[in-house]
Order: C-alpha cells, then structure tokens, then sequence
C-alpha cells in the first residue's frame, strides 16, 4: 500500500508538472481563449445551479412553460432520471468509444521523460474532467438538483450530494476505462466494439424487463431523489450517512482504478489487427462527381469518422428513443434530441477536422486544376447531406415508433436543416482557419482533443442546437417567426461561406494546411 | 513547350526565408536536378512549381503560364505532375481510384490504359485494389512518382522519388524519367543521392539556404571531384551559419 501511496504521489506531481508545462508553451491568445472558457463554463454551471428558479418562474409567468414545467417539477419530475440516465450512458459508453481516459500528451512525446506510470490515470481523468464527457453530466446533474429543489429549501446540499455523485461517476468512468484497456492488452484487442454492442443490448433487455422501465434509472434515481429531500427536511444524520456512502464507494473505485491502470500499463498496447480491405469503387467520369465520391468513401472508410457516426444511429440514439418510450417521456423530445445531437456528431466527426482525415492527400488534391474549389465546396455538401439524411432516417423512425402525428415532422426537419447549416458552417470554418487545433495524427484516436472538443461543442451547441430547436418548436406555434430565423439563417450562411471561400482562396493560406496536414 | 522559369523567386514562411530570389530554368527535353543540404529549400521550391504552395515573390512561370494569377496557377497545374516528398496519397483509396480520380479531375480518363501499362511497369499490380494507406513506404513512393508520371504533359517534378525505394523501383523511377524527358518534358528531381542524380540529370542545381550557390552540368558533380565540390559547397554552408 505504501508503494502505491508513493506512486500516487509522484503520478500526481508528473500530471500537475505537464500540465503547467503545457500551460506556458500556450499561445497569449490561446491563454486567453481558456480563461474564457474556464469563465463560460463557470457561468453554465451558475447558470444550472439556477435552473429550478427558472423553470418555476416560468411555469408561474408563462403558459407555454407550463407543459415543461409539469414534466420537470414535483413528484412525477423526470429531470434528476434524465440527468443520471445521461450519466450512466455516459459512464458505460465513453470508455467503450475511447473518449474517456485520453491523454494530453501522445505516449511517444513522453518517452524521453518517462513520468511515474500513474500520471495516465490522473492525467486521464482530469481530461475527462474538463471534455464534453466530464462536463455535460456535471452541469445535467447540476440543474436537476436544482429543479429537485426548486423551491430553494436544501439546494445547499442537492448540490453537494450531485457533485460528490458526480466525482463517483468519473471515477466509475476511469475505473472501466482502465479495466477495458487490460482486458484489451491482455487478451482481446477488439474489446471495445464488442463490448458496445453487448453494453447496448443489455441496456435495452433492462430497460424492457425493469417494471419500471427504466425510469427511475433502475433505482438509483429514487435513492438519490430520497438525499435531496432529506438535505430538504434538514435530516443532517441521513445526508451524512448517504454522503459518507457515496465518498467511500468514489474512495474503493479510486484505488480500484489506480491499481488497474499500474497493472495495465505494465502490458504492451493492444495491437488491434486490421481487416485488409479490397476492392475499389467505380469513380465517375464528371470532375466534380469524383470529388464528391472520393469524399464520401473517405468519409465511410475512415474508422475514426466512421464509427462514432455509427455508435450515435444504432446504439445511441436508438437507446435514447427507447428511454424516452418506456419512461413516458414527451416523444417529441425524441425529435428534439436528434435535432441537436446529428448535426453536432456530424461536426465533430467530419467537419472540424476534414484535413485531418484526409491528410496527404490535400496535397495531391491542391496540386490538381481546379480541384482546390472543388474541395471545399463538396466538404460542406458531404457534411450537409449527410447530417441531414441521418437526421430524417432517425426523426421518422421516432415518428413511426411513437404516438406522434406525421404532421409534426416537416417543422423538426426545418430545424434539423437550420441546425445542420449552422453546425456545418462553423465546423468547416474551424477545419479551414484552425486544421492544427485538432489531432492529426495516431490512428485510433479521437478526431478531436478534449479541451478543443469542449470548446467546439459549446458554440455549436449555443448556435447550431438551440437556433435548429427554436425553429422545429416555434414552427408549429408562430410558423412566421420561424420563417424569419430560416432567412436570417441563410443569409448568415451565405455571408459565412463568402467569407470562408476568400480566406480558402488565399493560395498561402492553402499552402499553410497543405504543409500542416500533408505530412501524414 | 518553354518548360519552367523561376526568376527572383522568394518563398517565406512568417519570418523564415526558404527560398531567397532564386532564378533557375528547366528546359524541355532536359532533366534538371536539385541538391542541397536539408532547409535548403529544394522542396518548397518545387511544392511551388507544383502549385501547392504560393511564392512570397518574383515570378514563377510553368509552361508559360504565370502562378501569381488564379488562371496561370490552375493552367499551369494541368501541365505539371507533381511527386511530393511525403504524404500525396489519399490513404483510404487504392491505386485504382487514384488513377480514376486524377483522371476525372485532369479531363483524362481516356489515358486509363496509360494507367494500367504504369501499374505493371512500376510493381503495384498485385496491390491495386488496396488501400494506398496499408501499403509499405517504398510502395507509397512508387504510387505517388507514378501519379506524377502520369498526370504529367509538360513539366514532371518528383521529390526524393527514390526515398525508400527499392533498386528495382529506382530503376523504373530512373527509366520513367528518362522516357518523360524523351517525350519533350521538363523533368525536375530533387534527392540527397547525388551519385543517382547525376547519373540521372542533364543539369544540376545546387541550392545552399534557399539560394543558388551552383548551376551545372549534372558531370561537373559526378566523380571523386564532383563529390568533393559538392561538400565544400555544402560545407561553406555550416561554415557561415557557425559564424
């Protein structure tokens, strides 16, 4: 044990020493940007801390709130299930996908330097910490402790209860990280797919056999429900208790993990072996089909790209679809969800880092005639396309496995439409302005670093999201309103594309990518 | 044909000078070398020529066709085919769809049994419906010099086409060089093998700090003497950047 405390201790000192290190080589500018975002996010978290006034606020001044309202407040709240079903699916799927436990710096960087083993553990959980994986169920549980307590009695101590859950929650995240990366250098290295697939269908058998259908997230809802009335009711012996349960099982995950993660990095990494694929497809004739052909089979054949677009439509998104189903949740949240979430997968999967995926052979293509223009052009159709074709693939699936008339598909369709434009513009104009921000190389990897996709999804998630959800709701309501944002939309896009097509037709802009991605 | 002509040509990246008012010229029918020390700027001045890169200044003309203007860039980019150091290849396409893919953009797939006969000549016909990605180095060479070979109609360019090549694939290499210059190209060829190269060229630049320290026949280079030259050239180098 005293070995580990050591080891503890010096993983700790490395994890703070690199990261301090990777502090001052930061840009003035880039220190800026994570000052900002360190103060957006303090502000979102206010902002979730609050959420209970808002909503009661609303339901009190508003009709329109009401039906929100009702789902959130009182006893029949869905708000503290839905934020730890979130959590859960977050646990068990970001390990799976890799996202979880990534490190800041590639293990070659650090050879010369070697830091005590345990500084991947921390190292890792702090990244976790502070990406959208980390984040997004921090500020979920955040505002359901607040809409718990929307009256404000116990909020004190709903927020101390969600935090220290939360705290659990990552180190349950690193402990099976950990646990499948051994499993996966010891004995299997294609764990992981298997795995989804396994973790998908489990989750969809409990939800089917819990009589409740998984609503009370299999009885952890009601049990967390249970300590923030007791912090409510000032009952100091049951929030004690129920704290002191929760420290001890995030202390046992912790030193759990911890000892997997030394006993796995004393294996060699996995080797994953690679299906040789063969077989070309048939390229057409016309310049600019060829473009787009090649364009989409890279798309397709990537495996970085391709697999998380394939986890959101036949695990993800599915699962969610069932969630709401079986817990009597609104359907049409079922299309709201996916408003949001397709156009903003596609951009993290495609579109912020396009160049990254195609690598050398921007030069190849830079060096063609005429195929610089072709090249940016249908980078933002395959994008489009393909957000929105995915997008109304899984809408009319919610539409024809639910209650819900077919008439309310054309207005989440604009919506996923505005979403998708806006999305798309801003990951392509990241791809063109920032190609270095994103991780070019190391196959295996996530496309996009944590802190960088943290940043990306919170603007495209204030933009694109909430833009493409306001139109899908206000159509049906105010169908004017809605066609004003349409316009406003496209005329942004427009103006965003001129903008974007100049500084692409800058040949020493193009050479700068060129020289920053062709080395692959 | 007028080949390509380089006069005053600068490169810069921020505050670094690649290429500092270079003038050079690459005949038809000839095949110029290019030898330097490593940042010696050979490779930014023949991206240049490929019209992958922009120059910072001067005039850069490829078959008389004017990179600093869009139209002369993308003209003269249907002259060139252009073999970069590395990278070049669309890593998930097999060599199939290269060749299609090229020929799509460059309005030339009638030249697909030209394609094929490369194909064979350079040893990728047992790999052609194969990732470019899963293919070893040396492979990935000979893919990207055939494209060049390929795309090529008045200007050839390769980068260190013989780095990690086999001797079998320098000797197609060197043949498919040989036959472009026959056929009236202006060939250009960068590598660090300056015996290969001279053997290889008609002419020889020497580029020292992106400047031209020596402009030759490629036989004023060859030979014990030659070898000497070269490396006092290369070697006046590190003597100013000591001082």
């Amino acid at each position: 044990m005293t070995g580990l405390l050591d080891e503890v201790v010096q993983g700790l000192a490395a994890t703070i020493r690199l990261s301090r290190l990777r502090a001052r080589v930061r840009t003035p500018q880039a220190r800026l940007r994570a000052r900002v975002a360190a103060g957006v996010a303090l502000c979102l978290l206010v902002a979730a801390a609050a959420t209970g006034d808002v909503v009661t606020w609303s339901a009190a001044h508003s009709s329109l709130a009401s039906p929100l309202s009702r789902h959130l407040l009182g006893d029949s709240s869905v708000g503290l299930s839905t934020a730890l079903g979130a959590v859960l699916a977050g646990v068990v799927f970001a390990p799976i996908t890799g996202a979880a436990a990534q490190a800041q710096f590639p293990d070659a960087d650090l050879a010369g330097i070697r830091p005590s083993r345990l500084y991947r553990y921390f190292d890792g959980l702090w990244n976790s910490v502070l990406s959208p994986v980390g984040v997004s169920p921090l500020l979920l549980l955040m505002a359901a402790a607040s809409v718990a307590t929307a009256d404000g009695r116990g909020r004190a101590t709903a927020v101390l209860v969600v935090l220290v859950t939360w705290l659990a929650a990552m180190l349950v995240m690193a402990l099976f990280a950990w646990t499948i990366e051994l499993t996966r250098r010891r004995w299997v290295a294609r764990l992981r797919w298997y795995l989804a697939v396994v973790s998908a269908l489990v989750a969809a058998l409990a939800v089917l056999v819990d009589p409740a259908h998984g609503r009370g997230v299999f009885g952890l809802a009601p049990a967390l429900q249970r300590l923030i009335r007791a912090g409510a009711a000032d009952s100091a012996v049951s929030v004690s208790a129920g704290l002191a349960a929760l420290i001890l099982v995030a202390v046992v995950v912790l030193v759990a993990g911890l000892l997997m993660c030394r006993r796995t990095l004393t294996l060699p990494a996995a080797v994953e072996r690679l299906r040789q694929r063969t077989g070309s497809v048939s390229v057409p004739v016309n310049p600019s089909w060829a473009m787009l052909t090649m364009l989409a089979t890279t798309l397709v054949r990537t495996r970085e790209v391709r697999r998380p677009i394939i986890m959101m439509l036949a695990v993800a998104m599915p699962l969610l679809f069932a969630w709401i189903h079986y817990s009597g949740g609104d359907p049409s949240s079922m299309l709201a969800s996916v408003t949001m979430v397709v156009p903003l997968a596609m951009s993290l999967g495609w579109g912020v880092n396009v160049f990254g995926v195609l690598g050398g052979a921007v030069t190849l293509l830079l060096a063609q005639p005429g195929a610089w223009k072709l090249l940016i052009r249908h980078v933002v159709l395959v994008q489009l396309v393909a957000s929105v074709g995915l997008g109304l693939v899984l809408m009319v699936v919610a539409v024809a496995t639910s209650t819900l008339p077919w008439s309310v598909l054309p207005a989440y369709v604009a919506g996923l439409a505005v979403s998708s434009v806006i999305a798309t513009g801003l990951s392509v104009r990241y791809s063109v302005e920032k190609p270095h921000r994103t991780r070019l190389t190391g196959r295996g990897d996530p496309l996009v670093p944590p802190i960088v996709g943290m940043g990306y999804v919170i603007r495209i998630m204030l933009t694109g999201a909430t833009t493409g959800l306001a139109v899908a709701v206000t159509a049906g309501l105010l169908p004017w309103v809605a066609a004003v944002v349409c316009v406003v939309v496209a005329l942004s896009a427009y103006r965003s594309w001129r903008r974007l097509s100049r500084r692409w037709a800058d040949p020493a802009h193009r050479s700068w990518v060129a020289a920053l991605v062709g080395a692959m | 044909m007028t080949g390509v002509d380089l006069a005053e040509v600068s490169i810069r990246y921020g505050d670094v000078v690649a290429v500092d008012r270079l003038t050079l010229h690459a005949a038809p029918g000839r095949v110029l070398g290019m030898l330097g020390g490593n940042g010696a700027g050979k490779s930014s001045t023949l991206r240049a020529i490929g019209g992958v890169n922009a120059h910072t200044s001067g005039r850069l003309c490829v078959g008389g066709f004017d990179l600093a203007t869009p139209d002369g860039a993308d003209a003269a980019r249907a002259l060139v085919g252009y073999c970069p150091d590395i990278g070049g290849l669309i890593a998930q396409a097999t060599p199939d769809e290269h060749i299609d893919l090229l020929g799509s953009l460059r309005g030339s797939r009638g030249k697909r049994a030209v394609g094929d006969d490369l194909v064979e000549r350079f040893g990728l016909s047992t790999v052609r419906d194969r990732p470019a990605g899963t293919f070893s180095h040396g492979m990935q060479r000979r893919l990207s010099v055939l494209l060049a070979v390929l795309a090529a109609r008045e200007v050839l360019v390769l980068d260190e086409p013989f780095d990690g090549v086999d001797p079998s694939g320098v000797e197609v290499t060197v043949s498919a060089i040989r036959d472009a210059a026959r056929a009236g190209m202006a060939v250009i060829v960068s590598t660090h093998l300056q015996q290969l190269l001279t053997s290889a060229c008609d002419d020889v630049a020497v580029l020292v700090k992106g400047r031209l320290a020596a402009s030759c026949g490629s036989d004023e280079l060859s030979g014990p003497d030659g070898e000497r030259r070269y490396a006092d050239l290369l070697r006046s180098d590190v003597v100013e950047a000591v001082a």
